[in-house]
């Protein structure tokens, strides 16, 4: 049955490309959307057919997420999301496709959701005030914990009281993270200031994120002012001074993931980075005279969250709420955040990461202390439209 | 059937054509005047956007992106230069000393269009890193301080476009040096001693065909370019063309963008067509086919 | 001419002799050598998924070329896409070329200037304008959903038959131009038909230009990433792929499949040139 599941999707997918290919202009058309694709390439749900009945989830889901967010194979494949088809028979189709939540909104979401149709996502990633958007423009599908036995039950006290999902049904938190500052000690040397992000000695070999979160709430930081109840003036005064820095040419790029491609040639040294990028993705492949490391400034860093939600239309959206549920069991968290180094949001993982590694449940930036958490600061929530506003503002200060 | 269309000759033109014309009406012009219209709207992507005829929006863009604007310019611009500045030369030694090289040369020179545009900019960014091949190796050497670097400055966005654009300025060159008959060179030859003159006097007004195709050719794609600006240059490289990617990809601020698409477009086709005016269209391309 | 200058002139035209070809081997250089560096770093053995910096040689990327997630897909929506223009573009293209070239009639100009148009307009504005229009497109119930909007396969082959239609019209303009009328006319004093006066006579004969135009038509639409980046939705040709790779660690692969498409294209062109040689070297030319 594994096996099976395992090669129909791909098979699908080829033989609609075959299809295709040989068809004309009109199997196309009708072929190319998105819910046919889906329904040619998933075992047991035919183009008209009934969905999949609710009780027993079953065939494949597909999941949009960003790179560095599950552990990997040496051979490229993901081992939990393996064992998550040896224990259910459901096929996860895993796409590291999320560059930032703009770009994944304007390239994936927006179109069909707008237009009535489903995205071809069963699971998005998306930061927290992403789907705060998606849920007021209502394109979320909620999330069935009627039948769950450990979501929400395992879930962080912390993240139960987001006034935005009371819940608990409108999105399930996947990793939580630091941003802060990423670095390779073998030329900077030891770094811990905010301030080095905004420093003339970096000038040109430093990048910031292209979210605005985090470059805007860096520099709030950076002026002083708490990210979490950024006002206007606050913001504003944010802007200026990236603009300032920006004025300075201090930053060498403002880039999305790509700061970690820049950092592996030694083209950046100090960059605004993720924690567990740092430590999932540069550690692992450093050069012999290179030292990445990452450091949550004493003035203090942004705290983001990124949520697992079902967008609107979703075709297997049993089967991503079986997952959703696999997940939150605190072994299955533990094998995904051992290899990730994000915060983790389900309860009682620490317990079980020790088991794998007793040395990952000291990790601070895994398992933050209560300082740590006290000077990691989530970004101010604000009406949708404001949002909007600070979006363009931002993109204009960054050149764009 | 026939018959009827040889006493009808143009209904067998409008036939050939419409299918065509047709098509490029529907996805060329259509669109264009859409855009226009979706430039005068406004909202926000919460609300939704709606016609409200603001005209207003074209002095405001103008007002704030004039320095993407003015980016776009002079890379475009700087590129076309040095595109010419390394094309003639490499143009004239081909038609005039390519010999039985000819076709490998030409070859040579047409080689990056073999090759998926974004990878071959890419390598530039591979041959160019701070420490890489190139600057690694003159830093190492001593010829260059260690905080030389190229990458992420006009010059590596320039430099991109310039190789990106190449070939557009170096074959229609080629075209119209290799249509000088060799008789005219030898009688500038005996005309005029020096070199420079025979270039100048003969050589280069011969060429203008090629001259004036090549750098249309070059500075249209050239001033509309962000994949260079993106991935060769920093924040303050901007060009015009980042900003209208990112207002429709990143912020779906549309009428921003469809205003800055807007002035970008009729500017250059303003431009364009005073150079037709003064070239006569049929120039203007037939030498990149030919 | 003084017989005392004539020294440094000769002495000039000799260092000229070689300022030139040297010159030219530095800008041969300049536009070969990042096409020598993709080939190298298919050759790559990168630590971690950046293959950014050179490691180790290794030809396991060679051997398992479409091992990448998406990567398969991309390639054939990429050369499918490339394929439909081609066919379509170079019809619609072929079509107008012969009537501006054969035919006077009203409103020629404007035809004219409607080929020319495309050509003089920024690709970015080209794709921005479409994207306006598909998203436009959202509230019109004589289309089914999926054709225009949300914007996909449809959307992407209609941008690209668009920019290339201007492309194959001015590469057959130039070939049609030299077009050796009286044997169409000898043609339809033999057979008296139209019909097999074209398949018989003009098509052989316009056939060289049909193909130059359909390669460039190929060429344009499978190498296009500004176009598509605003007309392709969710779907992933290969140009945006390497875009989307390049933020995260571009898979040698890819490197791989960029080395394979240019072999393809200068076996095209060795071809078509060894062709052509044939054809000017056969008796009766």
């Amino acid at each position: 049955m594994t096996t099976t599941s395992r090669s129909i999707p791909q098979l699908g997918r080829r033989a609609f490309l075959r299809a295709t290919a040989a068809g004309g202009a009109a199997t196309f058309l009708a072929a190319t959307r998105p819910g046919t694709i889906l329904a040619a390439a998933r075992p047991g749900a035919a183009a008209g057919a009934p969905a999949p009945a609710q009780d027993a989830p079953s065939g494949s889901f597909r999941m949009a997420t960003w790179i560095g967010y599950i552990d990997v194979s040496d051979e490229m494949t993901y081992p939990s999301l393996d064992r998550f088809r040896d224990e259910t028979g459901i096929e996860v189709d895993y796409q590291e496709v999320v560059e930032g939540n703009e770009e994944f909104f304007a390239s994936d979401l927006r179109g069909p959701l707008e237009a009535g149709l489903e995205t071809g996502w069963d699971v998005c990633v998306l930061t927290d005030w992403m789907v705060q958007r998606l849920s007021v423009l209502g394109w979320l599908e909620s999330i069935d914990t009627s039948a769950m036995t450990s979501y929400p039950a395992n879930l962080e006290d912390s993240y139960r009281t987001r006034a935005w999902d009371p819940e608990n049904t409108i999105a399930a938190p996947w990793q939580s993270g630091m941003t802060g500052l990423g670095y390779d000690a073998a030329v900077t040397g030891e770094l811990s200031s905010v301030g080095e992000l905004f420093s003339d000695r970096w000038a040109g070999r430093l990048t910031w994120l292209s979210e605005l979160n985090e470059s805007a709430g860096m520099a709030a930081i950076y002026n002083g002012d708490d990210p979490s109840t950024l006002d206007q003036a606050g913001f504003d005064a944010a802007l200026a001074t990236l603009t300032a820095a920006l004025d300075a040419g201090i930053p060498r790029r403002i880039a999305g993931n790509s700061y970690i491609e820049d950092m592996t040639t030694g083209d950046v040294v100090v960059a605004m980075a993720w924690s567990g990028d740092v430590l999932g993705l540069l550690v692992p492949d450093q050069r012999p005279d290179q030292d990445f490391r990452f450091t949550l400034p004493v003035e203090g860093g942004m705290l983001f969250t990124d949520n697992m939600v079902i967008p609107r239309g979703a075709q297997n959206k049993a089967a991503a709420e079986r997952f959703i549920d696999w997940y939150y069991i605190p072994a299955n968290a533990a094998q995904v955040e051992a290899y990730v180094n994000y915060v983790c949001p389900v309860k009682g993982a620490g317990e079980e990461i020790r088991k794998i590694d007793p040395a990952l449940a000291e990790n601070v930036l895994i398992f933050p202390t209560e300082e740590m958490r006290a000077r990691s600061y989530d970004f101010v929530s604000v009406e949708p439209d404001v949002r909007a506003a600070w979006e363009a503002a931002f993109a204009e200060t960054i050149g764009l | 059937m026939f018959a009827w269309l040889r006493r009808h000759p143009s209904a067998t033109a409008y036939l050939l054509l419409a299918p065509g014309i047709l098509y490029l009406a529907l996805f060329y012009v259509w669109p264009t005047v859409g855009m226009f219209l979706v430039s005068l709207e406004t909202g926000t992507i919460q609300t939704g956007y709606t016609q409200s005829w603001n005209f207003g929006v074209y002095p405001q863009v103008l007002g704030e992106y004039w320095g993407d604007f003015l980016n776009s310019i002079l890379y475009g611009g700087a590129a076309t230069l040095a595109t010419f500045a390394i094309g003639f030369p490499l143009a004239w030694f081909v038609a005039f000393r390519g010999g039985r090289y000819k076709t490998l040369l030409l070859f040579l020179i047409i080689a990056p269009f073999f090759t998926s545009f974004i990878l071959r900019t890419i390598s530039w960014k591979i041959i160019l890193a701070d420490n890489g091949f190139l600057l690694g190796t003159l830093k190492d050497l001593g010829l260059l301080p260690d905080e030389t670097r190229i990458l992420a400055t006009p010059v590596a966005v320039i430099a991109g476009i310039t190789y990106n654009f190449l070939p557009f300025m170096t074959l229609p060159l080629y075209v119209a040096l290799e249509k000088i008959p060799p008789s005219v060179l030898e009688a500038a030859q005996d005309l005029y001693a020096d070199p420079l003159s025979r270039l100048r006097r003969v050589t280069l007004p011969l060429a203008m065909p090629g001259v004036i195709a090549g750098s249309l050719l070059t500075f249209i794609p050239a001033v509309g370019d962000f994949v260079n600006a993106e991935l060769l240059g920093n924040p303050r490289t901007t060009m015009i063309g980042n900003v209208i990617q990112a207002r429709f990809l990143k912020v779906s601020d549309y009428p921003t963008g469809a205003a800055l698409a807007f002035i970008l477009m009729a500017a250059i086709l303003t431009g364009v067509l005073v150079y037709a005016r003064l070239a006569g269209t049929e120039e203007l391309y037939g030498a990149r086919a030919g | 001419m003084s017989a005392a200058a004539r020294p440094p002139f000769r002495l000039r035209r000799r260092i000229g002799r070689w300022v030139l070809p040297i010159y030219a081997a530095f800008a041969i250089t300049f536009l070969t050598l990042p096409v020598i560096v993709m080939i190298i770093f298919s050759f790559n053995s990168p630590a971690g998924r950046s293959n950014l910096t050179w490691r180790e040689l290794s030809i396991d990327a060679w051997l398992d070329p479409l091992g990448r997630p998406g990567l398969a897909e991309a390639v054939t929506t990429s050369v499918l896409i490339a394929l439909l223009t081609t066919i379509i573009a170079t019809a619609l293209g072929v079509l107008i070329a012969l009537a501006l070239v054969r035919h006077t009639f009203r409103g020629k100009g404007i035809a004219n200037l409607l080929i020319f148009l495309p050509m003089s307009t920024p690709e970015i504005v080209l794709g921005t304008s479409l994207l306006t229009l598909f998203i436009g497109s959202v509230g019109w119930t004589f289309l089914p959903p999926g054709v225009l909007y949300p914007l996909g396969f449809p959307t992407i082959l209609i941008a690209h038959v668009m920019f290339s239609i201007s492309f194959v019209v001015v590469t057959m303009r130039a070939r049609l131009a030299g077009f050796p009328r009286h044997l169409e006319e000898a043609a339809m004093d033999l057979y008296a038909n139209e019909w097999s006066t074209f398949w018989r006579v003009t098509f052989p004969l316009i056939l060289p230009g049909v193909l130059a135009a359909a390669m460039l038509a190929f060429s344009l639409s499978i190498d296009d990433y500004v176009i598509t980046t605003f007309t392709s939705g969710q779907t992933k040709t290969f140009p945006i792929y390497i875009f989307g790779a390049q933020q995260r660690g571009i898979p040698v692969q890819v490197n791989v499949i960029g080395t394979m498409i240019f072999l393809v294209a200068v076996g095209f062109v060795a071809l078509s040139t060894f062709l052509g040689r044939r054809q000017q070297n056969a008796p009766g030319r």
